[in-house]
């Protein structure tokens, strides 16, 4: 091998190659020239750059879809509360809307009744065959006497059987001891309803089979025994059977009044001994707690 | 038959090259956490210095130069600069650490080390006098690594050559 003038030939190599080099350097410290230069090559060797941001691109979209799938968990992880929530206050709202419904129109019949009330609550309701009878937050205390009447918007509920400091007991029309003297609101023709018992079934005796009476008259209070207000709506009749060798007719009766009322209901004082200066006052929002 | 051979392994010597450098530029640009970057070797240097000792007919100082601009280009240095470390460290490995193919292991990648140092030293200078700014830490700490990754290397290579004899 000509190692000599190889040797040689890679000395003038070396120097050609430094010198140019380092005119490039100055060239480049001293001037944009080289910037074409620069792009051109850059170009062939864009490639290689883009190959190697590979894993740096990889590691970024990994990290980012983690990212969003945490995220994601996270606001529907808030959500749901959110969602829960919110449930939770329509079921409120839907109950507070459906109570001021009901306590306008127990306002309207407090207007028409022209006597003192008393707004009351459910305690409990003891429903027992024969024995129905509820519990209402109004006692002594109240003025409650047993025997005064408890109605609602719709009709007649019952009457107090028994009082406390606190709390009174109302037996229900449909009890199977209570009756209470009405009158067909179209005809005027008097009768009596009695309870079976059994919740929303009513028994109406004292009507001959020939009286004037059908499915859909509204029983009203007849005013007699002086315990109800007069013309307060009771039931409605939903079935009269005549039997020819019976005389009385058969007939029977669905209460008007919700007996297991959901919100407030009215004690009414129409023919007690009222002082005055001392009457109960209509309070509607007062001690409403359940 | 034969020239054909001939030129079949000329081609795939040129791919071997064309393909160890283009890997060696992807490494110096693959972007590393800081505390790992300033270990980073001159994979270009290293396969320069590899390919000058065991091809130095294919490769040789004008290969150093254009690899070299590639890597100014590539890493967005000085252009030159890169081009006057890798042809100088070309020149000397050709003109006078040729012999260093039969040297033992340990005194090749010391002559690699002093090789990378001078390299890393050249741009670094080129460096000071176009930016006013110096070598790095990184400066001292890559080429150690550069001798590391160099001894591993050429050992499994020594050891595959002794298993397949000397047929290259």
């Amino acid at each position: 091998m000509n190692l000599g003038a190889s040797g040689l030939k890679q000395d003038l190599q070396f120097f050609l190659l430094a010198a140019l080099s380092i005119v490039l350097i100055i060239l480049e410290s001293h001037s944009a020239m080289l910037q074409s230069t620069r792009s051109v090559m850059f170009v062939t060797i864009k490639p290689l750059i883009e190959v190697a941001q590979l894993p740096t691109k990889a590691t970024n979209s990994i990290r980012q879809i983690l990212e969003e799938r945490e995220q994601l968990r996270e606001r529907n992880r808030i959500v749901n509360q959110e969602n829960v929530e919110l449930r939770e206050r329509i079921i409120q709202l839907k109950n507070e809307e459906l109570r001021s419904k009901w306590l306008a129109e127990l306002l309207d019949a407090k207007e028409k009744l022209q006597y003192p009330v008393l707004s009351a609550n459910l305690k409990s309701i003891q429903l027992q065959p024969l024995s129905q009878k509820i519990v209402l937050n109004r006692g002594t205390d109240d003025r409650v006497f047993v025997g005064q009447p408890v109605i609602d918007h719709r009709g007649v509920i019952g009457q107090v059987s028994s009082t406390t400091l606190t709390d009174s007991a109302v037996t229900l029309i449909t009890d199977a001891n209570h009756s209470i003297p009405v009158r067909i609101q179209r005809n005027g023709i008097r009768a009596v309803v009695h309870g079976l018992g059994v919740p929303n079934q009513l028994l109406v005796s004292e009507l001959q089979v020939n009286q004037d009476v059908r499915p859909g008259d509204i029983l009203v209070t007849s005013g007699l025994g002086e315990r109800f207000p007069l013309g307060y709506p009771v039931a409605e009749i939903t079935s009269v059977v005549r039997n020819k060798n019976v005389p009385f007719a058969e007939i029977t009766a669905i209460p008007l009044a919700a007996l297991d009322p959901s919100f407030e209901v009215l004690m009414v004082w129409n023919n007690a001994p009222v002082e005055s200066g001392n009457t109960p006052v209509v309070t509607m929002n007062d001690s409403g707690e359940k | 038959m034969i020239p054909e051979r001939s030129n079949l392994s000329k081609i795939a010597d040129f791919a071997q090259i064309v393909a160890s450098f283009a890997i060696a530029m992807i490494l110096s640009v693959v972007s590393l956490p800081e505390s790992v970057a300033v270990f980073r070797p001159d994979f270009v240097a290293l396969v320069l210095i590899f390919w000058c000792l065991y091809k130095p007919q294919s490769v040789g100082i004008f290969t150093a130069f254009a690899v070299g601009l590639l890597a100014d280009t590539i890493l967005f240095g000085v252009l030159g600069q890169n081009a006057i470390a890798k042809v100088t460290v070309a020149y000397i490995v050709l003109r006078m650490m040729s012999k260093a193919v039969a040297a033992t292991l340990w005194k090749q990648t010391l002559v690699v080390l002093a090789l990378l140092y001078l390299n890393a030293w050249i741009i670094s200078i080129v460096n000071e006098f176009t930016q006013d700014h110096g070598g790095s830490i990184s400066l001292w700490l890559a080429p150690l690594t550069g001798a590391l990754i160099w001894y591993l290397f050429v050992f499994i290579w020594r050891t595959r050559e002794k298993q397949h004899g000397f047929i290259d």
